[in-house]
């Protein structure tokens, strides 16, 4: 994980807060989304909810449920009771190739 | 009808013996004939009825044809269950009381100078990867190896947690709709890029109304206000990424 974002990210020189409002049951992807906020300076962030529903298989390809594997990851945010969501099955999958090829 | 009891009857009656076995054991033509004529299916008895060609013809040709246009239609049905098509519906609904939302923050900034920079430089040097030892000019070289270190010192099973930015040590004012917040209301998490990042309001586990909170609580309307300490002074150069 570190070994990949180390070639994205590395070089930059900005400063401030890293801030994200997201639903209280997905895991807050601040590296993808989060909004930068630059110190000294008052910032107003508002949100309107939106909420999708999805049909189970077979009508879509979704799945409100996140395989064992992928739950060891929602593991590591301590404590809270986070859900299945696509981006982060795909992250836990690229994470999980990049361990797999020793890239880090 | 035993044998013997056939031959009885034909001599007393002057009949055909071979009539009467026939009408005894029916053939196979007879069966399918007896069949036709008696099935439920409105085609096979006309054609089984039928005393002209043409008649049968007819009867044959119109069976065939609407047979087939019944498989297409009942295929077509049967393919387009097995394509599960969907439709969207979209509806506002008004929902009262509503969960405020959670709140991540982050410091752009991984870790802190002050704390990871005589480590740091034990580590390049122990490893001949750089010659320097002041730790005033951190240099781009220098910079390459700060996840190379964070990652050895993982994998020796140490904590990088003191290198990190901790909340206690950012948060200058915390306030929930008139409620005031402090570094205990939220949760923690490791990003790669930010170091340490909390949340406020998580879902959590095994907690009364899953630790949420609702926008309307203390009468308020949903305003969650944060003030931060950056420490802008012991960002790790190079190392911050957004601009």
């Amino acid at each position: 994980m570190i070994g990949f974002f180390l070639y994205c990210y590395l070089f930059g020189e900005g400063s401030g807060i890293v801030a994200m409002i997201h639903d209280n049951a997905r895991v807050p992807s601040v590296e993808q989304e989060g909004l930068l906020l630059g110190p000294g300076q008052h910032h107003r962030i508002s949100y309107v909810k939106k909420r999708s529903t999805f049909l189970p298989e077979p009508y879509t390809t979704c799945s409100g449920e996140a395989s064992a594997r992928m739950q060891l990851m929602l593991d590591q945010y301590n404590g809270t009771d986070y859900g299945y969501s696509q981006v982060d099955c795909y992250y836990a999958c690229l994470h999980a190739y990049m361990y797999v090829f020793s890239f880090c | 009808m035993p044998n013997e009891t056939l031959n009885h009857i034909v001599d007393a009656f002057p009949i055909d013996r071979d009539a009467l076995q026939n009408e005894d054991e029916p053939g196979r033509v007879e069966i399918i004939k007896e069949f036709s004529l008696n099935t439920s299916t409105h085609g096979i008895p006309g054609i089984a009825r039928s005393r002209s060609i043409p008649n049968r013809l007819y009867w044959s040709i119109s069976l065939i044809a609407f047979a087939g246009i019944m498989v297409y239609f009942i295929t077509t049905a049967i393919l387009a269950y097995f394509e599960y098509p969907t439709q969207t519906s979209i509806t506002t609904i008004v929902e009262w009381p509503q969960a405020f939302p959670a709140v991540t923050i982050c410091n752009y900034s991984p870790i802190r100078y002050d704390r990871f920079i005589h480590d740091f430089l034990n580590y390049t040097n122990s490893l001949n990867l750089t010659n320097k030892t002041s730790t005033d000019d951190f240099t781009r070289d220098q910079a390459m190896y700060v996840y190379n270190f964070l990652i050895d010192k993982m994998n020796r099973n140490e904590s990088i947690t003191e290198y990190l930015y901790s909340l206690d040590s950012m948060l200058i004012y915390g306030d929930f709709n008139g409620l005031s917040c402090t570094a205990t209301n939220f949760t923690w998490f490791l990003s790669a890029t930010h170091g340490l990042c909390y949340t406020f309001n998580a879902k959590l586990k095994n907690t009364v109304n899953d630790g949420i909170v609702h926008a309307s609580t203390n009468g308020g309307l949903g305003i969650f206000q944060i003030q931060l300490y950056a420490h802008q002074h012991q960002y790790v150069p190079y190392l911050t990424f957004g601009k």
